[in-house]
């Protein structure tokens, strides 16, 4: 059994299992909920800014999904506050679902800063239900990786940021 | 920038168009010569879902839960006309408490869908933000209210549907589980906030100044007798038209339009008519639940409503004091039915019926075999019945912003296309708006 974190990381897993490699981020999530102590998972699907709001207040969290793109397999990492940085105008479109760049961006305007990091696998097949493409399948373990080493990096500088709260 | 002045005897091209991950993919395309348009077309180009023909070979409990798939916004509406055709069909008599459930799960979505376009995708439009992230960055309050709100009505369909969105307990004779009353108590407690953030959405959104656009319109939604109708009553018309729920294509039918890969519905007569809280109030205002009929009475703005469709925003409100009120009189009243699922036996026939999503009418119809398979099936979304609507409005409003700079005009079509809360898919975008001169 696992023990708790004494400064858990909230993972976001993002995707839908009927979805082909839309599925990637929410088997990313199952693999670190068995696998890495630090991670909180919460599997949410569409991603919601209440999701965000709902952090306690300071604690990082990572959202992994799949995104389409170029070279199907590859591994995305983005820091969240340089994603909302980069979209200052967000939501320019009107959608009945937020982008995961506005719920950050919406986030921040209401006062909860989210940090922590976007991870995502590049997919190639959207379409095929409960079956990942090759391309993303071969590319699992290093998603899975680069969540548990993001993990393990947001936990250690939560460490040192109490560390240095306490010697204030 | 041109002026309309300067572009006599040539085409002006307005058009709208958008791809996003999930839901819909429409377009706008208005041309205008001379000041006059002559041609205004929603356009709706994602390839067809074909959910109409997933759901051919199935039994009744399954296409309840396909057709909760079209839309992450309305699943509850598509479970709930469906039910109630199949339900109809069979002859099955469900427990008064299932009835209540089922008004209470249709409250939760309009709750969540008319908090999510009144604050994130309608407002922003009129205070001058270019979205939801500006509006929060000046009226942080204001928008942490509406996702309160949004979240009451998600947590609700939470309890009752086992998930916030596509929900899985709705089954032919009732629910594959109902709720405990403790269950309920965490959500009830919310509503009480939720209703009094509801009341002030109408005051808030009743003070907005906007365009202006007041023409007759034929406005069609279901009237109940004795409540606000969600689940039953008869499709009437500010014009007289009064039928059983089942009986939507005797008076409507749809037709295909060159320009959508959606089918269009219009009267037999061939008009557009308008469905939605605009329609629902203005036909059924005398139905409200009292603290919805104060708030609506307070504003002062009811003849708008009938006549604006720039004052749907307010309608919207006013539905959002009526479910969460009456959602929360649901709670009060509730005892977990006896009997949650009853017993039916399938029987062959025509399955049909309409229920009031948030965006308005929707028909279901089915014919079922002798083993209880569908056969063949129609789906109406409301957003295909607004479509010819919305072109109409566009045709008759296009001419009164063609003077004005090129971001307004486009502030303004954009404006008024949101005011119809458009689903195409039944989900709709309508983007990037951007005017050229040939």
């Amino acid at each position: 059994m696992r023990g708790s974190s004494p400064f858990p990381v909230t993972v976001f897993a993002c995707g839908q299992m009927a979805r082909g490699d839309d599925a990637a981020g929410l088997l990313a999530g199952r693999a670190l909920r068995r696998s890495c102590r630090d991670a909180a998972v919460m599997y949410v699907g569409q991603l919601q800014v209440t999701d965000l709001l709902d952090l306690p207040k300071g604690r990082p969290c990572l959202i992994v999904d799949a995104v389409r793109g170029i070279t199907p397999g590859t591994i995305l990492a983005r820091p969240l506050r340089l994603m909302a940085a980069q979209n200052p105008g967000g939501m320019a479109r009107s959608s009945h679902a937020l982008a995961v760049t506005d719920a950050v961006a919406l986030a921040n305007a209401l006062g909860q800063p989210v940090e922590g990091w976007f991870v995502a696998i590049e997919g190639d097949d959207f379409e095929t239900p409960y079956r990942l493409s090759p391309a993303v399948r071969q590319g699992m373990p290093r998603l899975v990786a680069t969540c548990r080493a993001l993990v393990a990096a947001l936990v250690r500088r939560e460490s040192a940021r109490r560390r240095v709260d306490r010697c204030a | 920038m041109h002026r309309a002045a300067e572009l006599e005897g040539v085409d002006r091209y307005f058009k709208v168009a958008e791809l996003t991950r999930v839901e819909g993919e429409g377009s706008l395309h208005l041309r205008v010569r001379d000041g006059q348009v002559v041609e205004a077309q929603l356009g709706i180009f994602e390839p067809p879902r074909y959910f109409e023909k997933l759901v051919v070979g199935r039994t009744p409990d399954e296409v309840l839960d396909i057709v909760a798939r079209i839309c992450g916004i309305c699943p509850v509406a598509y479970q709930m006309s469906a039910v109630h055709a199949f339900e109809e069909l069979f002859g099955v008599e469900i427990d008064p408490s299932v009835r209540a459930l089922r008004r209470l799960m249709y409250c939760a979505e309009w709750i969540e869908s008319h908090a999510l376009h009144i604050y994130l995708l309608h407002a922003p439009d009129f205070l001058g933000f270019q979205n939801a992230v500006e509006l929060a960055r000046v009226e942080r309050a204001v928008i942490e209210r509406g996702l309160r709100v949004k979240r009451t009505g998600n947590r609700l369909l939470s309890v009752i549907g086992g998930r916030p969105i596509h929900p899985v307990s709705v089954r032919v004779g009732g629910f594959s589980r109902a709720p405990r009353i403790p269950e309920l108590a965490d959500v009830r407690r919310e509503l009480d906030e939720a209703v009094e953030a509801a009341l002030e959405t109408v005051e808030w959104v009743s003070r907005f100044e906007g365009p202006e656009f007041r023409r007759p319109a034929r406005l069609v939604a279901l009237h109940h007798p004795g409540e606000y109708a969600m689940n039953e009553g008869r499709i009437t018309s500010n014009d007289g038209l009064d039928l059983p729920a089942s009986s939507w294509d005797q008076a409507f039918a749809e037709e295909q339009v060159a320009h959508s890969t959606a089918l269009q519905a219009r009267g037999s007569d061939g008009g557009v008519y308008l469905l939605g809280p605009t329609s629902r109030i203005t036909l059924a205002r005398d139905r409200l639940h009292p603290l919805a009929a104060e708030a609506l009475e307070r504003s002062g703005l009811a003849p708008e409503i009938e006549h604006d469709i720039f004052r749907s925003i307010v309608a919207r409100a006013v539905e959002l004091v009526h479910a969460t009120a009456e959602a929360r009189d649901i709670i009060d009243r509730y005892s977990p039915p006896d009997v949650p699922l009853a017993a039916w036996t399938a029987r062959p026939g025509r399955a049909a019926w309409a229920t009031e999503a948030p965006r308005g009418l929707l028909f279901h119809r089915y014919e079922v075999d002798e083993r209880g398979l569908v056969r063949e099936a129609q789906i109406v979304p409301p957003t295909s019945q607004n479509q010819a609507a919305i072109e109409a409005d566009l045709r008759g409003y296009a001419p009164r912003v063609l003077g004005l700079p090129h971001l307004e005009a486009t502030h303004r079509l954009e404006l008024l296309i949101r005011s119809y809360d458009p689903c195409i898919s039944c989900a709709a975008h309508f983007l990037d708006l951007t005017v050229e001169a040939a």
